[in-house]
């Protein structure tokens, strides 16, 4: 393996974890830390260190930024590692990767961040974390998930068992709910555009392309998955607890929220009308059986205290909830926390370096789609009023097999486009485009990308 | 307390009011009244002087704070009310108790009355009359905020204190520009009512009087026989549209104006009145079918969407006796009365808001009962109220109720009936107008004592600046230094 030069900014958790692994795997790596009784611990696992604030120009010349192929600032505080990524990018670095604490800054606001701060990868832990906890409660098979036209519309790679319904059936008879498209399956390392009588195999991944609000009951169908009934009890409602809570939203019974703190449990409980909160301690055994947590068909505790999430945890599995998921920030100790019986352990801190580390493997490339190396990939384009395409309708541009028009956005309406409809000026229209056919994008829809 | 800004501030606000008494010399000069113009004149002459005055005394001023602004309200409301009431006096009709009731019940937009021949008052002053109607509508405060823009962050506590309903929204960064754009609301509605009652066959008089006291949800009329007069269904339909438009929040016709209109149909509180329009008038309208006597159902119909919508908007038309129609009917629109119309608008009343909340609160307590830890919260709307305002709510009912009992105890005091005193108290404090039995729409107030119509101004300034502010000056801790 080439020897690669990285740069990590942040020695907390997240960026400790990417420093090992990638020290680990040989490549040398600078770590940019504040707090200068850390660098003991950063040269021991074979790092330099540079003791100083990263969003600082000479912390960062002293790092030698101009020299490394990815900078990442993954520090915990969001203002720092935007600014240090527009200027390590300035000062010479190729790419950036930044990390974000909301997880909206990525679903929803990604372009204006990639476009002003020059960011080639934003990734927020807590959206990481709420995917995985998703997959889990869920039972949905989700690999990846990328958000499209300001987070109304979604690209998933999902996983295919022989439990789903794409595998046992041809495409034209799987009925696919409103809204949602299967626009590619992969299998191996091919990608290829399905045609109606195309069935995939088990162990294929497929992509679909979905609105926000309805492509979860999509890949439900899909995967053929129960609807998970039952309340879902999240202890903690903190920015993770609130992310789940929102993303829970309609995929399941009841969702009830324990809050210790008694304003934020007003907060959560004005931002979530049908939601149920509850304001008390979690690791008080009185409360959760006067609350009735047994009943509930899972348990999340993602309090932002490891020691309160392993006391909850054990107190739920104690009262019989079938599926008890914690948040964990401290990696080193997740082994153990599997020794006590937890099944599932999220730890938002090793998703993010493992999406790093995907990032890295895949040669750079932030898109799902392209991880199988330029294959195809999604292009987002803003009807001009020049374009061929406007006015026409899809069944009249007739485009290749290899470029489907995945989801039309026109102001706040999102729709998936079918023969009939007309494509109009003024519409984002999310693509989906395999290499070659990428020459026939810019002739139909002329434009850049809109932010 | 800054007296000095306080009495600058008052002396301001009588000129405005001297300006508003010069507008009914026109009325008297176009009739020929030549001594209602006298009068006019040298009322607008005093007011203008004591206002002079008073800004004289009170010198450069200073801030104002909450204790200024609520003295300034209620300073404000009681001045107008003694100001408005010099004409009738001056008239030579009626004593002084009686002039500051029919003044008091003009600014508050009640609508109930002391005089028993109407028709043969000046013109001019019935003018007047309804004009006072239509400035405390909108409120003279709002009035005052909207043409002065340099009143400072004093500004917006007086404009809360005076619009009803348990918040005050505000469409604006600045209040000035709000209290701005809601008077001007209010004066395109108005035009619009005066040109559809002109195109309906009234003159310019009976339009623009009628028009004051149905958008102020006022209910004078310078008629005997009030909207009945004119013997028009046309005119009744008119006048209820614009009552409904009245008795809604303002603000959501500012959202139309901003191309959201669907703002006006998905507000939780209009919905909600305007069904209780649409169930109240159903209910009267069966029970006058089978009870009342009534023979055609258009005529039914009329009558008793007419009668509950000028009753739940306190506004205090009538078209109809309604005193002799069937219990149940009487009693519904008892019950509206203590309803009255949305927050935001000019209608009297506990308003459908503070129902809202306040039933919603009680069904949350009910759940708290046997969840103690649940954490609720109030919705209207989809929106989350502030606590802070569900408890204003609460205390408003207590003292709202607290208001209407001690009042109807001290009008029985005299030996009159108890539906008649009970029904007058809550038509005045809901500033609605009429009642039953003795203060029916057909009566008047002529009757009562001395003593007993004081209590009812009271009661009337109660009711329009909704308590908190009255309550507050006679609490010993607001005036300790």
């Amino acid at each position: 393996m080439e020897k690669k030069r990285y740069v990590v900014m942040g020695a907390g958790e997240v960026g400790f974890h990417l420093a090992r692994t990638l020290s680990r795997e040989g490549h040398d790596v600078v770590v940019i830390e504040a707090d200068g009784d850390k660098r003991e611990r950063i040269e021991e696992i074979d790092a330099a260190a540079v003791i100083g604030n990263g969003a600082h120009v000479p912390v960062l010349e002293a790092a030698r930024v101009d020299r490394t192929d990815l900078f990442m600032a993954v520090s915990s505080n969001d203002e720092a590692n935007l600014a240090a990524a527009v200027l390590a990018k300035r000062l010479g670095a190729r790419r950036t990767v930044v990390r974000v604490a909301v997880a909206e800054d990525v679903t929803t606001h990604r372009r204006i961040y990639e476009e002003v701060f020059g960011v080639d990868l934003l990734l927020s832990t807590q959206l990481l974390a709420t995917t995985r906890i998703l997959n889990h409660i869920l039972g949905h098979n989700t690999l990846a998930v990328e958000y499209l036209a300001r987070g109304k519309v979604q690209l998933r790679k999902i996983h295919l068992e022989a439990d789903s319904v794409l595998t046992q059936r041809r495409l034209r008879d799987v009925e696919m709910p409103e809204g949602s498209l299967v626009v590619a399956f992969f299998r191996g390392e091919a990608l290829f555009v399905p045609a109606g009588d195309d069935q995939a195999e088990p162990g294929d991944e497929a992509l679909i392309v979905g609105k926000t609000e309805t492509i979860s009951r999509t890949q439900r169908i899909l995967s053929r998955s129960p609807r998970t009934p039952g309340a879902v009890v999240i202890c903690g409602g903190g920015a993770t607890g609130e992310t789940v809570a929102l993303a829970l939203a309609g995929q399941v019974d009841r969702v009830r929220i324990i809050e210790t703190d008694r304003r934020r449990a007003e907060e959560l409980a004005a931002r979530f009308p049908d939601h149920e909160v509850l304001c008390g301690d979690a690791t008080d055994p009185s409360l959760l059986k006067a609350e009735r947590v047994a009943e509930a068909r899972a348990f999340l505790a993602l309090t932002g205290n490891d020691e309160r999430n392993l006391m909850a945890s054990l107190l739920a599995q104690e009262l019989g909830v079938p599926r008890v998921i914690a948040l964990v920030d401290r990696t080193e100790t997740s082994h153990l926390w599997r020794k006590l019986g937890m099944m599932q352990v999220v730890s938002p801190r090793s998703l993010a370096s493992e999406r790093v580390r995907e990032y890295i493997e895949s040669g750079y490339s932030a898109n799902i789609v392209s991880l199988k190396r330029g294959a195809a990939q999604v292009i987002e384009r803003r009807l001009a009023p020049a374009s061929p395409a406007a006015g026409v309708t899809l069944a009249e541009m007739s485009p290749p097999r290899g470029l489907i028009v995945g989801a039309v956005v026109r102001g706040e309406k999102v729709f998936i486009p079918r023969g009939k409809d007309r494509l109009e000026v003024g519409d984002t229209v999310i693509l989906f485009v395999q290499e070659e056919h990428v020459p026939t994008v810019q002739l139909l829809f002329p434009g850049r990308e809109p932010s | 307390m800054n007296l000095l800004a306080t009495l600058r501030f008052l002396g301001r606000l009588l000129l405005v009011l001297a300006l508003a008494e010069s507008f009914p010399v026109a009325v008297c000069w176009f009739y020929g009244e030549q001594e209602a113009l006298v009068d006019f004149l040298a009322t607008a002459a005093a007011t203008g002087l004591c206002g002079l005055l008073l800004i004289r005394v009170g010198g450069a001023g200073g801030e104002l704070y909450r204790r200024e602004g609520i003295v300034i309200v209620v300073a404000g409301w009681i001045l107008a009310s003694l100001f408005g009431a010099v004409p009738y006096f001056l008239s030579g009709e009626v004593g002084l108790v009686d002039a500051l009731f029919e003044s008091a019940s003009g600014f508050t937009t009640t609508g109930a009355s002391i005089l028993t021949d109407i028709e043969s008052a000046p013109r001019g002053l019935l003018f007047w009359r309804s004009f006072t109607q239509w400035l405390g509508g909108m409120g003279i405060i709002v009035l005052f905020v909207a043409l002065l823009p340099e009143l400072g962050p004093g500004a917006r506590f007086l404009y809360k204190l005076e619009v009803p309903g348990p918040t005050a929204e505000t469409l604006h960064p600045r209040v000035h520009d709000t209290a701005a754009v809601l008077w001007k609301t209010y004066l395109y509605l108005s035009l619009a009512q005066v040109l559809l009652l002109l195109a309906a066959g009234l003159d310019l008089y009976d339009a623009m009087t009628h028009t004051f006291s149905t958008l102020s949800t006022g209910g004078f009329s310078p008629r005997g026989a009030s909207i009945a007069a004119f013997g028009s269904p046309l005119v009744e339909v008119i006048v209820v549209v614009f009552m409904v438009i009245a008795g809604a929040n303002f603000s959501l016709y500012f959202a139309i104006l901003r191309h959201r209109g669907r703002n006006l149909v998905r507000d939780p509180e209009f919905r909600l009145y305007v069904a209780m329009i649409a169930a109240a008038s159903g209910l009267v309208t069966w029970n006058l079918m089978t009870r009342g006597g009534y023979e055609l159902l258009p005529r039914a119909f009329l009558d008793a969407l007419f009668q509950v919508a000028s009753i739940l908007t306190t506004t205090g038309f009538a078209t109809a006796d309604y005193d002799r129609w069937p219990s149940l009917s009487r009693l519904l629109l008892v019950g509206l009365m203590f309803i009255g119309g949305c927050a935001g608008s000019t209608a009297g009343g506990l308003k459908v808001m503070r129902l809202v909340i306040g039933l919603k609160s009680a069904l949350r307590e009910v759940r708290l009962m046997y969840s103690p830890s649940t954490v609720l919260r109030i919705f209207v709307g989809g929106k989350a109220v502030p606590d802070a305002v569900v408890k204003s709510v609460a205390g408003f009912f207590i003292l709202y109720f607290v208001s209407w009992a001690l009042g109807t105890l001290f009008l029985t005091m005299g030996g009159i009936d108890l539906e008649t005193s009970a029904s007058a108290a809550i038509a005045t404090l809901g500033n609605i107008g009429p009642g039953l039995a003795r203060v029916g729409p057909a009566q008047n107030f002529a009757f009562w004592s001395d003593a007993q119509k004081l209590l009812m101004v009271l009661l009337m300034w109660l009711g329009r600046l909704e308590v908190y502010a009255i309550a507050a000056l006679v609490t010993a801790s607001f005036w300790r230094r």
